[in-house]
């Protein structure tokens, strides 16, 4: 996988969702309602692929639009869309989450073994081959897979999601899609 | 083969079941009416269009005000340059006047028609304190046959009021002269004194310097009363019979140093009430008509200028100022909070490395 192939994900823009540093944006700023019943679907999928846990996604994601109504007033259209926005809350809430887990997990620690993971529920029709080696990627690579390939997030945003520069993304993408080839037995 | 599982990736990415739309529905019903609140319009660029231009205008405003409100204008006068020149050189114990408008809480001074010095007689001494008071007046005469006249009548009043005379120059080559007269004037009559030699002419200029010497004064009684003390008990000690006499060597040796330093302590204290006591005025007498109390003709508009600038200058010596010791702390808070940053991306890194 090379950068130009990670990079060549784009399009796919809703209705509400405006282009970075449109000259218009201020203007066509959407209700915070709008914005999330347009990008639901997308924050919920972002949030399933980095949890792998349905129920965790469905509640990180209430929890991100509970963020969100909150923090609306100080959304800026012209530095992101609403969606990069939306995806930006939904990884500190689930940032959050895996903070608390890992603190629960040392106390935890202290006084008894692990706990049997509980089976990892991924939604969707995905095959099993491949929903097994989804399973095997690091968070880090299910979320950039998720916002480049499933989000279709341009490179601008998805880089502005995770914090990091656009050229760590891409080479984020090709290390995360190339190690998902291995795990199908795909790399040819 | 093709990357077929990004297909079925994008194919089959899951939609938000319905009871998840319903609860966000939940939640974004609450959403208060949108309303144009001033933080979204204080977006930083435009603050910095607003608040650098009202700054700016906010120190200019403080520098206009300060030089129309605060500048003496009708009440100064200015004394020609070779007045001025042949004040500084002469041998005078009290400075000549310089920017009289600049004067603190203790020293008032200025140049001034008589007219306008009518019932000024200087700050007055306070009382309960003792101050080191100086003023130094300076008279325009008629012509120089009223210059013998005046010095005489001024030397009467002092010895008349319990002072002295401390120098008299007096110099009258042809039309014009001048004369200095430095005398020391006891506190309580110097009010009377300065409006005395006020009225010997035309006032042209007036300063007035007080000290207060009360906390020295204070320092001094209070190492009096520990040296007096240490001598007491020194001569106690020095009653004992038992002593031996290393030790009464000591004793006297310590006692001896008190002694002298009680004696240089009373010395001081002495002199500093004596010099307290006395005010010192010097009167400078000419009959040079460019010494008169002629209106500066640019006078309050350049002095409004002036001052303004002056103030200008101020705000602008105190930002820099302000920008240099804030400057290591500001450096120290960005690098903390980057270096906070960067350490809390590598914890997030870690953690979904590892999740």
């Amino acid at each position: 996988m090379t950068d130009s192939r990670a990079t060549a994900y784009t399009g796919c823009v809703s209705a509400v969702e405006l282009p970075a540093r449109h000259p218009n944006a201020t203007a066509a700023r959407p209700t915070f309602a709008a914005a999330a019943r347009a990008h639901l679907d997308d924050v919920y999928r972002y949030l399933l692929y980095l949890t792998k846990d349905g129920t965790l996604a469905e509640d990180l994601t209430a929890d991100t639009f509970e963020r969100g109504l909150r923090a609306w007033p100080r959304f800026d259209p012209r530095r992101g869309s609403a969606r990069t926005w939306l995806c930006q809350l939904a990884r500190t809430s689930a940032l959050d989450h895996f903070r608390a887990e890992q603190r629960r997990h040392r106390r935890e620690e202290r006084y008894a073994r692990d706990e049997p993971v509980a089976a990892e529920h991924h939604a969707g029709g995905l095959s099993p081959e491949l929903e097994a080696a989804l399973a095997r990627l690091s968070p880090a690579e299910r979320e950039v897979i998720a916002l480049r390939v499933v989000l279709d997030l341009d490179g601008p945003s998805a880089a502005r999601v995770l914090g990091i520069r656009e050229s760590a993304c891409s080479t984020r993408l090709s290390r995360a899609l190339d190690h998902l080839r291995r795990e199908i037995g795909t790399d040819d | 083969m093709t990357d077929a599982f990004l297909a079925e990736l994008r194919a089959s990415a899951p939609p938000a079941p319905e009871r998840l739309r319903e609860r966000v529905e939940a939640i974004t019903a609450h959403e208060p009416r949108a309303r144009a609140s001033w933080r979204e319009w204080l977006q930083p660029r435009r603050a910095v269009l607003v608040i650098a231009p009202a700054a700016l205008a906010a120190m200019l405003a403080v520098a206009v005000g300060h030089g129309v409100f605060e500048t003496p204008g009708q009440h100064e006068t200015a004394l020609s340059p070779p007045y001025a020149e042949r004040a500084k050189s002469r041998p005078a114990r009290v400075p000549a006047p310089t920017n009289p408008h600049r004067s603190g809480a203790f020293d008032r001074g200025g140049g001034a028609s008589a007219q306008g010095l009518k019932g000024i007689a200087g700050a007055p001494p306070a009382r309960g304190r003792k101050q080191d008071y100086r003023a130094t007046l300076t008279v325009r005469l008629a012509s120089v046959g009223r210059m013998s006249d005046a010095m005489k009548a001024a030397i009467n009043a002092t010895r008349r009021w319990g002072g002295y005379v401390v120098s008299a120059q007096y110099d009258v080559p042809g039309r014009n002269g001048d004369a200095q007269l430095i005398v020391r004037i006891p506190v309580q009559h110097v009010q009377a004194a300065i409006q005395r030699f006020s009225n010997l002419g035309t006032l042209a200029a007036q300063d007035v310097s007080i000290r207060d010497v009360q906390g020295r004064l204070d320092d001094y009684t209070r190492q009096l009363a520990s040296v007096a003390k240490l001598v007491a008990k020194t001569r106690a000690e020095l009653l004992d019979p038992t002593l031996t006499r290393a030790e009464r060597a000591v004793l006297e040796a310590r006692l001896t140093r008190a002694q002298a330093r009680g004696a240089y302590l009373r010395g001081e204290r002495t002199r500093l009430a004596r010099t307290a006591s006395f005010a010192t005025v010097t009167l400078n007498l000419t009959t040079r008509a460019a010494a008169a109390a002629a209106p500066h003709k640019q006078g309050d508009v350049e002095r409004t200028l002036r001052d303004a600038a002056s103030i200008l200058a101020l705000e602008l010596a105190y930002g820099v100022f302000a920008l240099i010791v804030a400057a290591p702390f500001a450096l120290l808070a960005l690098l903390i909070w980057l270096g906070a940053r960067v350490a809390r991306r590598r914890a997030d890194d870690r953690l979904l490395g590892s999740t």
